[in-house]
């Protein structure tokens, strides 16, 4: 296994589990990022985005990412789908190849 | 490989990677690069509906912002998240001013600031020198400069 490969997808497992402890609550997309940094996997900015929009894809569907925006700002959000904890919790009868979530 | 086919995660974000290489300029050479790269068979109508849907220009745009941002030398990466959460952490102050207060923004800003705490008590302060040892350095200086002793 490629370790680079193996990594990608242990983020975005790991993007999941964040946000499945948060659940219902949202998480800000900065706070993610840090986070993910705190739990030992620092990754550029690009890379991060990367794994959203790969997690939250239509195709894919675990995450949404939420833009709010006021007249003066704009906040982006992250909360997992019901979709997404299912892959979680196992519900689903077939594992993501993309997602790690066993470690 | 089928048109159907093509509109995987990965397929979109190879896209999105050559999109953000040209500046999301000049779209026909956007898709013969991707197509060439990748080869894939794109269109047009497709790259636009990935584009929008994905919401690329806004994802460029962040990610330049906070690029740049974060681009100033000298900070550990601590020291610069701290900085970028301290300026999203502004944002909120702004969006609760013009926006009433929903409950998902309030969450979020909380966990933003116990992230700002923990990582303030992660960050060391810029040592500084003792009194005493920075006035020695000056007086060494003025005598090797300027042969004045106290």
């Amino acid at each position: 296994m490629d370790p680079t490969k193996e990594k990608y997808k242990r983020v975005r497992g790991l993007i999941l589990k964040m946000l499945a402890y948060e659940h219902p609550r949202v998480l800000d997309d900065m706070v993610l990022y840090a986070l993910l940094d705190d739990m030992g996997y620092p990754i550029s900015q690009e890379e991060f985005h990367s794994h959203l929009a790969y997690l939250g894809d239509e195709t894919k569907g675990y995450l949404e990412v939420e833009e709010k925006k006021a007249r003066s700002v704009e906040i982006v959000f992250v909360k997992i789908t019901p979709k997404g904890l299912d892959l979680l919790d196992r519900f689903t009868p077939e594992c993501d190849p993309g997602v790690n979530i066993n470690f | 490989m089928g048109r159907k086919g093509m509109g995987t995660p990965e397929n979109k974000e190879r896209a999105f990677e050559v999109y953000r290489e040209f500046g999301g300029r000049n779209i026909p050479k956007v898709l013969e690069e991707i197509n060439k790269r990748h080869g894939l068979s794109l269109t047009t109508p497709t790259l636009y509906a990935w584009k929008n849907e994905g919401g690329w220009d806004g994802r460029m745009e962040r990610a330049d912002a906070t690029r740049a941002e974060l681009d100033e030398e000298g900070l550990s990466f601590e020291q610069k998240m701290f900085k970028a959460l301290l300026e999203r952490k502004r944002a909120y102050d702004r969006y609760f001013r013009e926006k009433p207060i929903d409950n998902q923004a309030q969450y979020a800003y909380n966990s933003l600031v116990e992230s700002l705490i923990k990582l303030s008590k992660g960050i060391k302060p810029e040592e500084t020198k003792d009194p005493a040892q920075s006035r020695a350095e000056i007086e060494e200086v003025l005598a090797a400069e300027y042969g004045l002793k106290r």
